[in-house]
């Protein structure tokens, strides 16, 4: 478990959602985004 | 005085967030986890975020109170053609996220173990998280133990053997049990159940089943799964003409997506020509989430190689024949539950045989009765099928009693011997329920003399002499880490200290990674040992604190943990090589000979 009620600030806040939305842009591209835990070996 | 209120104390409710950004089979599996959490913990209120395209299951749960569509495809799409993006999508994503989640969740599970997922989990504010979320310094981390092994173990296909369905519902219970309370005393209620969905499903459609309620009924769940192992639609025809000739209570249900239709249209080109169309319905390509499930949960049997249809055969208690091939993930992802079969071809054997397949359901279906008459060996032999140890490996699900440990184990049914693999799984599986469950199986439980092999002995004893030594090395990184830690204690700053303070903490630093190096090149020697580097590995990349004095306390924590698990392996390897020594014959069970020497 991790204690992890700190409130984020808006900097941080934005740079989080832009690596979010291009992290998920690439796993859809990637074609990884309908793999399961245990298929990536 | 004051009178006695009749009304019970209502427990406060747990506000629980779900990330799952995976396909169906991971929806399912979560499912089945966090259905067995509600039971213990009514008070647990669930908000699920879900692919758009997967929202159909989430919103037929009754027992789900949110379910939040992730509408990926609107969010990635400017991303085609401009990779950057714009402060325009940040606010749309904001506003995405303002109107659908509240301000603040009781607990976040991440169970898409995505670093995508990780973002997420790190941007919504909740008490306790589960999975992977990112440091403050945009690191990808687990935020809890069962984590670090699905991280280390599970997503590196290293062998193990607890089945995922059961690492997710024993991350997820201990950490409500150890953050919020007890759970609820339930006595053995059932998690999969035929409406575990609310369908909405009309007169019209289930008449398109046209089951007859008479029949055992099979599902055929078709796809290009079975391509896998080498499988074309005449070896699914033969299946189904084989299955519906030998046995006329029976009738198939074919199901899948509309790609699969080069195998519905010669499954049903055989049955014609053998004059079986009858005793088949096809809804290949037609049958939507409600019509897919009703087939599924009024069926008795459902034989597939496609994964999310033997989950959902599992949460609807739907028993299963998986068709696996040699290196898909079944031991974690293999049909839940008891008596569900697995069939995986041989990698020297050419292809999995459809009435090898045919004949194992035939034992399976009768299996209750039948296996006290009759072993699964003979009743292959009896149906011409001679060689099915060469062939095949046969697996049968079993849900071990919690005096054994729980969760679900496939036991081999033809296999004499244990392979090193099938060794490390078992063993690998203990080390972890010693981690993270504080329980271990009595040493040697679900190994037996019959099944130990020299060469296994081999193996072992090769293992065995490289992990003293590996434990000798994590005693010293144990001694290090103190050394570092009390260096720490003494000064004012990590950041600004005097050059002889500087280059001694560099030397030590120098000694823990040569340490740790040799400890790697140990691990590498043993496919056996190979959990422990990738463990160490895991452990200190994981590492909680801010300061030195506080990441090396944390870092003689992990290395004492690894040294631990270290020691549950080696009574295993210690217990597994006793077995062959030679053993005192008792006089019962001497055979007298007779006759004349």
């Amino acid at each position: 478990m991790d204690q992890q009620q700190d409130v984020i600030d808006e900097v941080k806040l934005e740079v989080l959602i832009r690596r979010f939305l291009i992290a998920l842009n690439q796993e859809e591209s990637d074609n990884l985004s309908e793999q399961s835990i245990v298929n990536e070996a | 005085m004051k009178p006695k209120s009749n009304e019970k104390k209502q427990e406060p409710s747990i506000k629980c967030l779900v990330i799952q950004m995976a396909g169906l089979t991971d929806v399912f599996q979560s499912l089945m986890a966090l259905r067995a959490a509600k039971q213990l913990y009514p008070n647990l209120e669930v908000t699920y975020v879900v692919k758009e395209q997967h929202i159909a299951p989430l919103e037929r749960i009754p027992w789900i109170e949110n379910v939040i569509s992730l509408p990926v495809s609107e969010f990635t799409l400017p991303l085609k053609s401009n990779p950057v993006v714009t402060e325009d999508q940040v606010k749309k994503f904001a506003h995405w996220m303002k109107a659908n989640l509240i301000d603040s969740y009781d607990l976040l599970i991440n169970w898409s173990y995505t670093e995508a997922s990780s973002y997420l989990s790190t941007i919504i504010p909740a008490a306790c998280k589960l999975g992977y979320i990112q440091s403050d310094d945009l690191k990808l981390i687990c935020a809890d133990e069962w984590s670090h092994f699905v991280d280390g173990v599970i997503k590196r296909g290293l062998d193990q053997n607890i089945h995922l369905t059961d690492v997710l519902t024993t991350q997820l219970l201990t950490e409500l049990q150890v953050s919020f309370s007890d759970p609820k005393n339930v006595q053995n209620e059932s998690v999969t159940s035929k409406s575990f969905f609310n369908l909405n499903i009309n007169r019209d459609q289930y008449r398109r089943l046209q089951l007859d309620l008479g029949r055992t009924r099979v599902v055929f769940y078709l796809s290009s799964d079975s391509e896998r192992f080498m499988w074309k639609p005449k070896d699914w025809a033969n299946l189904a003409v084989d299955l519906l000739k030998k046995h006329s209570d029976t009738q198939i249900i074919l199901l899948g997506e509309s790609d699969a239709e080069s195998i519905e249209i010669e499954i049903l080109k055989q049955l014609e020509r053998n004059n079986l169309s009858s005793r088949c319905i096809s809804v290949v390509g037609l049958a939507d989430f409600d019509l897919y499930v009703a087939s599924v949960s009024q069926s008795h049997w459902v034989i597939s190689a496609h994964l999310p249809t033997v989950h959902l055969a599992s949460v609807l208690g739907t028993r299963v024949i998986q068709l696996a091939d040699i290196n898909s993930d079944w031991v974690e992802r293999g049909p839940y539950g008891n008596s569900h079969y697995i069939v995986v071809p041989k990698p020297q054997a050419p292809k999995l045989d459809p009435f090898l397949v045919r004949a194992l359901w035939s034992y399976a279906s009768t299996d209750f009765k039948r296996a006290r008459i009759v072993n699964l060996r003979t009743h292959f032999q009896e149906s011409g099928i001679d060689n099915v140890a060469e062939e095949a490996l046969i697996y049968r699900s079993k849900i071990r009693s919690p005096e054994e440990g729980g969760g679900v184990v496939y036991e081999s049914i033809l296999a004499e011997h244990y392979s090193l693999r099938d060794w490390i799984k078992l063993v690998s599986g203990q080390v972890a329920r010693s981690w993270y469950c504080g329980w271990m199986a009595p040493v040697g439980q679900e190994i037996s003399r019959k099944n130990i092999h020299p060469q296994l002995l081999n193996e072992l004893r090769n293992a065995k002499t490289i992990l003293e030594q590996m434990i000798l090395r994590t005693e010293e990184l144990v001694v290090i880490a103190t050394r570092i830690y009390d260096k720490g204690k003494n000064l004012r700053s990590d950041k600004v200290m005097s050059l002889s303070d500087q280059s001694a903490l560099q030397d030590i630093y120098h000694e823990l990674q040569s340490v740790e190096l040799k400890f790697d090149e140990l691990s590498n020697r043993s496919v056996a040992l190979k959990l422990f580097s990738n463990m160490r590995k895991i452990l200190m990349h994981n590492l909680k604190g801010k300061t030195l004095q506080e990441q090396s306390k944390h870092a003689v924590l992990q290395y004492k943990k690894l040294n631990r698990g270290m020691k549950v392996y080696l009574s295993w390897l210690d217990h597994t090589l006793g077995l062959s020594r030679p053993m005192i014959v008792t006089k019962e069970n001497v055979i007298q000979i007779k006759g004349e020497l």
